[in-house]
Formats: structure tokens, sequence, C-alpha cells
């Protein structure tokens, strides 16, 4: 069937067309609608291209045609992207554009009536009005994000993007080039809780802006301010700079910045030469102790099991595994105690000079210390010397001294009596004016002194007698301290004082082998018999 | 070095002679000053600062022995050198010389001061030089000098003797020269040339 039609119908008119069908005596009648068909027609805009931002809020657009057509439909292939027709009249149709958030940003090809015209519209990304990215970040800790910043249209020859972020003193964040970087560092005190933030668009040159409105320049977002967390635990380790050979000091540990017990691994390591310590308590090099939390600390000891060939050759490693770690450098120290007992105090020998000012040399005479004023006495001078090894240690080793805690003490007598006992075991250590304890100090190269001239006066015109045995022994440190680093050395004082006839002290000689010290015990009767 | 903690409680030597046999010598004796415990130097410098009469003497002690690493205090340390340790406290059994004998043994200001060391030194000589300062004081911080500067004496005796030539009194003149005089009267040995040379203008 065939319609023919002379002369030009409107686009998109539609025509009633009534058929008619007969069959015999039966006939039956349809009514058509008779649409004019377009092949294509021209769509030109008049405002330019067709800009929808992905922000839901439909754009619209007005376009030129052709003559005579009339645009009913608008469609895209882009599900986020929705067209309809708003109006057409003579020669012009207007076109309202909607893109979902979904839509990227590029171009799209719009379809009129089914495909007859096409025209173009770009989809830009768009925040005015919208949201920017819920971030979560702890107090006391910081994070960042990156923001794609609107860089079309621009009313300057570009770069034209550019934002800035604020909302919070704590969140700042500029940026240009098609990105914003905005940083959100709340402080450790921040209290937990959702903040908004804001991304501002509108400092750069986006012409799209004055159309959108003052409203539409900012986005927000939400940022959730978590409790801060716990902050790192940090690891402290002290101690002294010696370990005793035989012995144990003790170095103190303690972690901080944690809620919690820590397990602690602590290793002894050899830096260089020889030289060996271990844990007190066992054999081993390397153990691990839990530091309770809100602890001042556990104390760590560590025995000396090799003298070091080198000062500060040996560390102690303190380490919470990935978390924190600590060392302490030492050296394992070992001394060697003799006696001097006759002759002058070794050159380097600290307290030479303050003994020498009230005597005549080592061994036994007349004293008067420790000033020249001070009542003279009989005594006997000795110097115990301590050999320490490493050599090049630095720091300090005291020479101390008790009576024995096993054994005769010893006491004084006025003739054949005995008046005072000395106590056993009590501690008899020089005062600071007859040690040297820097074994580094006038060049001893590693030797620390001990000073000491015991010995009885003449309160009446009778025979005094002084009777002594000793123990002499090191430690790591000053004369409080009791870091063993030595053996026990054993030796003696005997003395007897009496006067000439022109009251002038003398030593008395009444007793056979007295007025002398030397290693080893002495008997400390009177007259030094068992 | 010399080095020296913070003791809570004065320890001294207590004299327990007797007569008969197995007597104990000494032993510890103990000296609380409650209001004390925790004090920092500068609260003990200035309990020393008070009234030195109304000091309560077990406390005085204390407070000068903790002292003994504060530099700041060594002006009032120095006017303590004439304070001996009260009582019979130091006693030693009659006659006895248990070791080495020491001043700061006595004068609880005269350790804290050689623990000090040489940055008292000055103050030292100010104090000999004054005449209002008392034999005692005087005669401690001359050997105080002496026992600081025990690695060479004669560095003591230099310091006293240039001290005394810009003496702007001849009182003090006189004290320092003196004090120097006695200084190097101390020396001995191959230490005792150059305490004389330093004695030389």
């Amino acid at each position: 069937m065939s319609l023919y039609q002379s002369g030009t119908l409107p686009f998109g008119a539609t025509y009633p067309v009534e058929i008619t069908g007969t069959l015999g005596s039966i006939q039956h009648q349809v009514g058509l609608s008779l649409a004019t068909q377009v092949s294509s027609f021209q769509v030109t805009s008049i405002t330019g291209s067709a800009i929808a931002h992905n922000n839901r809020q439909e754009v619209q657009v007005t376009h030129t045609i052709s003559a005579g057509v009339t645009p009913t439909s608008c469609s895209t292939l882009d599900p986020n992207v929705s067209c309809r027709v708003v109006s057409s009249g003579s020669g012009t149709v207007t076109l309202g554009i909607t893109a979902n958030p979904d839509a990227v940003h590029g171009t799209r090809v719009l379809s009129l009536n089914g495909g007859a015209a096409t025209a173009h519209l770009a989809i830009a990304d768009y925040g005015g009005g919208g949201s920017a990215p819920d971030v979560e970040v702890a107090a006391g800790s910081s994070t960042s994000i990156d923001v794609e910043v609107p860089d079309d249209p621009c009313y300057i020859d570009g770069p034209c993007s550019f934002g800035t972020a604020g909302g919070q003193d704590w969140i700042w964040g500029d940026g240009d080039g098609g990105s914003i970087e905005v940083y959100f560092a709340p402080p450790a005190g921040t209290p937990p809780g959702d903040y908004t933030y804001s991304i501002n668009f509108c400092s750069g040159y986006l012409d799209w802006l004055e159309e959108e409105g003052e409203d539409s320049c900012t986005v927000e977002g939400s940022v959730t301010v978590d409790p801060a967390a716990p902050p790192a635990p940090s690891i402290t380790l002290s101690g002294p700079p010696g370990v005793p050979l035989n012995a144990a000091n003790t170095f103190q540990l303690s972690v901080t910045g944690t809620s919690a017990t820590q397990t602690v691994q602590l290793t002894i390591s050899l830096v260089q030469g020889t030289g060996a310590a271990v844990f007190q308590g066992g054999n081993s090099s390397a153990i691990t102790v839990s530091v309770p939390a809100g602890s001042n600390g556990v104390s760590v000891a560590l025995t000396g099991t090799r003298v070091s060939s080198t000062a500060n050759n040996l560390t102690l490693n303190a380490a919470i595994p990935g978390v924190a770690s600590s060392q302490a450098t030492f050296t394992v120290v070992g001394v060697t105690i003799s006696l001097n007992t006759q002759g002058q105090p070794a050159a380097d020998d600290g307290a030479r000079s303050t003994f020498l000012a009230g005597s005549k040399g080592l061994g036994p005479g007349i004293m008067q210390l420790p000033t020249p004023t001070s009542p003279q006495y009989c005594g006997v001078g000795v110097e115990l010397v301590g050999v320490v090894s490493p050599s090049n240690y630095t720091g300090l080793v005291t020479l101390r001294r008790r009576w024995p805690s096993n054994g005769a003490t010893g006491g004084a007598f006025k003739n054949q009596t005995q008046y005072a006992t000395f106590t056993a075991g009590a501690d008899d250590t020089s005062f600071p004016n007859g040690l040297d304890n820097d074994p580094q100090s006038g060049g001893s190269g590693g030797k620390v002194y001990d000073i000491d001239a015991p010995g009885v006066g003449l309160p009446t015109a009778d025979i005094y007698r002084y009777r002594s045995n000793f123990v002499e022994y090191a430690v790591l440190g000053d004369r409080t301290t009791t870091a063993k680093a030595s053996a026990d050395f054993s030796y003696f004082v005997r003395a007897s004082c009496t006067q000439d006839a022109q009251g002038n002290l003398m030593l008395s000689n009444d007793v056979a082998n007295d007025n002398q010290a030397g290693s080893g015990t002495s008997p400390t009767t009177w007259n030094l018999q068992q | 070095m010399r080095r020296k903690k913070l003791r809570t409680y004065i320890t001294v030597s207590v004299l327990a002679a007797a007569m008969s046999l197995g007597t104990a010598f000494a032993s510890p004796g103990q000296f609380p000053c409650a209001e004390f415990d925790g004090a920092k130097a500068q609260q003990l410098l200035e309990y020393l600062q008070r009234d030195r009469s109304a000091l309560r003497p077990e406390c005085a002690v204390l407070a000068l022995q903790g002292l003994n690493h504060y530099v700041p205090a060594v002006k009032t340390l120095i006017k303590y050198l004439d304070y001996a340790i009260p009582g019979d406290a130091m006693k030693a059994p009659v006659g006895v010389i248990m070791r080495l004998p020491w001043l700061g043994e006595k004068f609880p200001a005269f350790a804290s001061l050689y623990e000090i060391g040489r940055p008292a030194s000055n103050d030292l000589v100010a104090a000999i030089a004054q005449d209002r300062t008392s034999g005692i004081a005087r005669a401690n911080a001359i050997q105080l000098l002496f026992e600081i500067y025990r690695d060479g004496p004669s560095e003591a005796v230099a310091l006293l003797r240039r001290s005394g030539e810009r003496a702007t009194d001849r009182r003090s003149e006189y004290l320092l020269i003196d004090a120097a005089r006695k200084t190097a009267d101390m020396c001995r040995g191959d230490e005792m040339n150059r305490c004389l040379n330093a004695l030389r203008p």
C-alpha cells in the first residue's frame, strides 16, 4: 500500500488515515496515524556546547535546528546522563541535560529523535554543593587525601583549577593543577567525634561558580576523629660503665609510653676484641623480661665472665622488636690488688701529697695527719694498688676496705690489755683524701690507689698497741658502691707506740715483728702470739 | 674524680669504748632530720642561711653533707668550715687512728667543698683573706685548698701568693701570703721545690 501526498508536511506532524477492508459483504475499518518522516536534520548550538556537571542538576542548552524539523526526544547511551527536550519551536530546541555523580567526566553524544540528529555534551566533575570524601584519623596523628579540582570551564587561559580546604584549624590544604591535597592532623587532645571539613573551589578561575552561586563553591565532608592512639613505647636503658668480673652490676630498664606490660628482649653483644658477660642467674647472653606498665622499670643484673680486652667493647641491647630499642655500652672490668709497705707512694697516686704532708713515707713511723697541727701518732703507712683491666677503662674504681668477717679482726691495747675490738665485717673504707679512684689520673694507665695510715696515739704514758687484719677489695664506682671487681686481698697492720725520755712519740719494739704491715693475716694479741 | 651521693642520714662513728675485751669499737649512728626528707639542694642551702645558732645540729650536718655537689652553695659552705659534727659522735677508741685522718670526717662543710673541688677555690682564697674568718675556718680552708690541689699543690701555693700580692689591704695580704707559706710547708718530695718556687713573686 502506498500513500502519496504532494506538498510539504510539517516535521513531526501526524495525520489520520483510515483503511477500509471489504470481503464480500464484510467490511472492516481501521484507523492509523501517519507521521512525517525526516531522515536527518542539523543541530547547531547557539549557547555553546552543553556542559553538565555530575551533580544531578539539570543544565539547559538551546540549539538551532534545520527549519521545519521539530525534535521531540533526546537520549544518550550513558545511563548516568539523561536528556529531555524542554521545548522546541521554529528553528530551535532547548534540551535539559542531567548527569548524576557517577557520570564520568568527558564528552557524550546526544541523540535527538532516535538519532536523526546529534549534539555533543561535556560532562564535568563537580563538587559544588556535593560532598567530599569521608575521612578517619586518630587524634595525634595525621592523614591526607587528594581531591580532584574542577578545571573547566575556565575564564582565563589556564591553568585554572585551584582550591583550598579548611573547617578546623587542624585541617588545611590547597592546590591546583587538577587536584588538592587536604591534610588532617587533629592534635592529640582533640575530642573524638565527627567534624566537618570543606573544600572551596572558588578561589580559582572557574566561571561556572558564578553561574552556580556561592553555595556551590564548596563541598563538605566528614572527618571522624578517633581517640588518640597510645604513644609508641620507648625504652630507656641506663647503667654503669663497667660490669665486674665474676660479680654483678645492675642496669635499669624502663619502658614509657605504653599502658600495657611490655616484653623486652635483652641481648649482650661483643663489639670488638674479647670479653663476655651473662645475665645474672644464668649463663645466657639473651633473655626476655616483662616490664609492667606504669612501673619505674626493672633492674637487670649482668655478671662479667671474661675481662674486656679494651674499654667499652660490649653492649647491652634492649628491644621491643619493631617498636623500640635502646643500647648501653659497658666494659667487663677486673682488678688485681697488691700492697706497698715501704718507700714512697707511687708518683701517680693522687693521695700521695696528702699522705706525705704528715709522714715520711710508707711503712712504720710517726705520723702527723691530716694537718701539721694534728696530734702525732704511731702508724704504718700502706699503699694498696689496684691494677685495672682493661687498662684504658675510664670509670671509677675504688679500693674499699673492711675488717674480716671471719677470724680475728684486731683492736687496741693499753700495754697488755685490750680496750677496743674492731667489728667483724664492718666497713673501714678510707676517706676521700686517701683514695685515688680514677684509673687514668696522673697518667696511671689503669691503676687506682688507697693509702692508709692506721695506728695509735699515746693518750697516757704507756704502751699503746694497734693490731688489725683487713680485707681490701675493689668496687666499680665510688666509695659507696658495692659492685665488687676483685678478689679479696687480706693484709694486716700492727704497731705499738710509746715515748722517749723527752716525751717524744716513738715506736715500741718490745714485741718482736711489731710495727709492720704485710699481706695475709696477723695474730691480733698484744704480743702477736696465737 | 671524687663523687659522693647525698645521704639521708648522717653516719658517724660512735664511741663504744670500754675497758673489757670484745667490746665493739663502733657502730653506725643515725641522726635523722625528717624535715629534709626529699629536700632539694636549694632548700638545704636556705636552711643553712638562717641564723646559725638556731639550727638543729642534726639537720645542719645533713644539709652541709647534702650540698656536696652544689656549687651555688660554696660561699655558705665556707662559712661553715668551722662547724664540727657535734658531740661525742666523732670519737674513736682512745688513741686509735682508724684510718688516714681527714678533716672532712669532723667538718661536714669541708667534705662537701672537697667534692665540689676547684670551683670553690676563689671563694676559699677570699675567706682566707678576710680578717673576720675564724681561725679554725681559715686553717681548714688552707688545708682544703691543699687537698683540692693534691695533684699539684704548688698550684694552690701560687694561687694564694698571687692573691696576696693583689690584696688591697695589708691584713689580707699578710693572711694570704701566710697561707701560701703554710701550704708550701705541706709539700713533700719532688713537689717541695715546685711549691717553694711558687712562693716566689
